[in-house]
């Protein structure tokens, strides 16, 4: 059980908008105090939304339970319930919302909708300190790079197709690989691409500050089943270019809106290559490199209470009859009151 | 099930498109328990997110009302899951919260 001070006020946040379903833990001071998580790992291909949320309602009692443990508070502490309301994949979201709903009707506390993307970067803040950064948002469902700017999180530069852990994990599924609990397909990926240092040329799709990745999974994957090359090779330079893409646009952010922080986040932060590259880039223009951590970079509880306490404290809630979730949520439509400049 | 209410039929009677009708009524230990669920579930109820198949849901005592109408009958083999799904799950998180109390 977490130590705590007492005469603290303490917020659930349910995560579910893909395959993993999360209850975090906070004190309204910013201590976690659980962070909860239960992976969908599908035998097979992708995740299908309708056995992802199948999953998430078969495991919440279990994940709520063992988070009130950890946290070793009382109901009755609890002050909020945040949880994801979008964007998402809808059968998972509407299973997070109804868990929450339930929560905070039985403890006759407020309802907090969250943003997911911007959960992302108020727990990368939280974690790491930094204070206005911009940031570089890398996972399986999201690629993007935004900042604040004018009152509210701005988009400078997104995927148009899909996002780059997506591209990833679908060439580790045509390679053959095999994700296992704390190796998802994306490791596998660096593990062979760590192997190589021969280069093949791949399509590099930049447009504008815009970027797309189905051209270059598609041109890899058939590179990889005309048989010439090694996978290692493949790996390598799939990496590399999903990478230097990646990096290009957030130099260009980052020279446009002079941040002081670089913040890297989500699922894929964890690869050291795309680390490296960054870290460069930072240096380069004086900026403070920021990455966040993997428990709380991957998809998470706390994060979505962190960001559910910074709403509330703002005069932000959810009325549970208007709780309804949004699948295509964007960061950019998000009220902020609590960011400052 | 057995529907004793003669207005449930004339809402399960659906309009043209229905092609597959179920009504689920379920008793709860408690008015209280009831109205968690119906607070939980009738946000999905009232922005239904497809046109295949809709969704009423109404509480009457200890007793829930679902009607379930669809296009086919997959689609409300889908949404009749999914229903049943959160309402175990709501039933979970209740049993969680009253453990630590």
């Amino acid at each position: 059980m977490a130590t705590r001070r007492k005469a603290d006020y303490y917020c659930i946040g349910l995560e579910s908008t893909a395959d993993d379903f999360s209850v975090g833990i906070l004190s309204f001071k910013g201590k976690i105090l659980a962070n909860e998580i239960s992976v969908f790992m599908p035998e097979t291909g992708g995740i299908h939304p309708r056995e992802a949320a199948r999953h998430h309602a078969e495991v919440a009692g279990k994940v709520l339970a063992e988070a009130l443990h950890k946290a070793g508070i009382r109901p009755r502490e609890i002050k909020i319930i945040a949880f994801s309301q979008g964007p998402g994949l809808g059968p998972c979201l509407r299973t997070g919302a109804t868990a929450a709903r339930a929560l905070a009707s039985y403890l006759q506390v407020p309802l907090v909708g969250v943003n997911h993307c911007v959960a992302h970067i108020e727990i990368g803040k939280h974690i790491t300190g930094a204070k206005n950064p911009l940031t570089l948002y890398v996972s399986g469902g999201n690629t993007l790079v935004a900042a604040f700017e004018a009152g509210r999180y701005r988009v400078f530069g997104e995927t148009l197709d899909i996002a780059v852990g997506n591209c990833l994990d679908v060439f580790a599924r045509e390679a053959g690989l095999r994700q296992k609990l704390g190796a998802p397909f994306g490791a596998l990926v660096e593990q062979l691409a760590a192997r190589s240092q021969n280069f093949i040329s791949l399509p590099y799709t930049v447009k504008g500050m815009d970027l797309s990745f189905s051209g270059l999974l598609t041109a890899a994957i058939e590179l990889l089943h005309r048989g010439q090359h090694r996978l290692e090779d493949v790996c390598y330079s799939l990496q590399e270019v999903a990478f230097s893409m990646l990096s290009e646009v957030t130099e260009r952010a980052l020279a446009h809106t002079e941040k002081p922080e670089l913040l890297l986040t989500g699922g894929v932060a964890a690869n050291k290559r795309l680390k490296s590259m960054l870290e460069t880039i930072a240096k380069e223009h004086n900026a403070k490199f920021c990455v966040v951590p993997k428990q709380y970079a991957l998809d998470n509880g706390a994060m979505i209470a962190w960001t559910g306490i910074l709403a509330y404290q703002h005069g932000l809630s959810t009325p549970i009859e208007k709780s309804f979730v949004r699948l295509k949520w964007r960061l950019d439509e998000v009220y902020a009151p609590w960011v400052g400049g | 099930m057995r529907v004793s209410d003669p207005t449930l039929f004339k809402l399960a009677e659906g309009d043209s498109k229905t092609k597959a009708r179920a009504v689920i009524r379920l008793k709860f230990q408690s008015e209280d328990h009831l109205s968690i669920v119906l607070k939980a579930l009738k946000p999905e109820t009232d922005k239904q997110l497809t046109s295949r198949s809709r969704v009423q849901i109404r509480g009457e005592g200890k007793a829930l009302t679902l009607i379930f109408e669809a296009r086919d009958t997959s689609a409300l083999r889908a949404v009749t899951n999914s229903y049943l799904r959160w309402i175990a799950l709501v039933n979970d998180t209740w049993s969680v919260m009253e453990s630590q109390q």
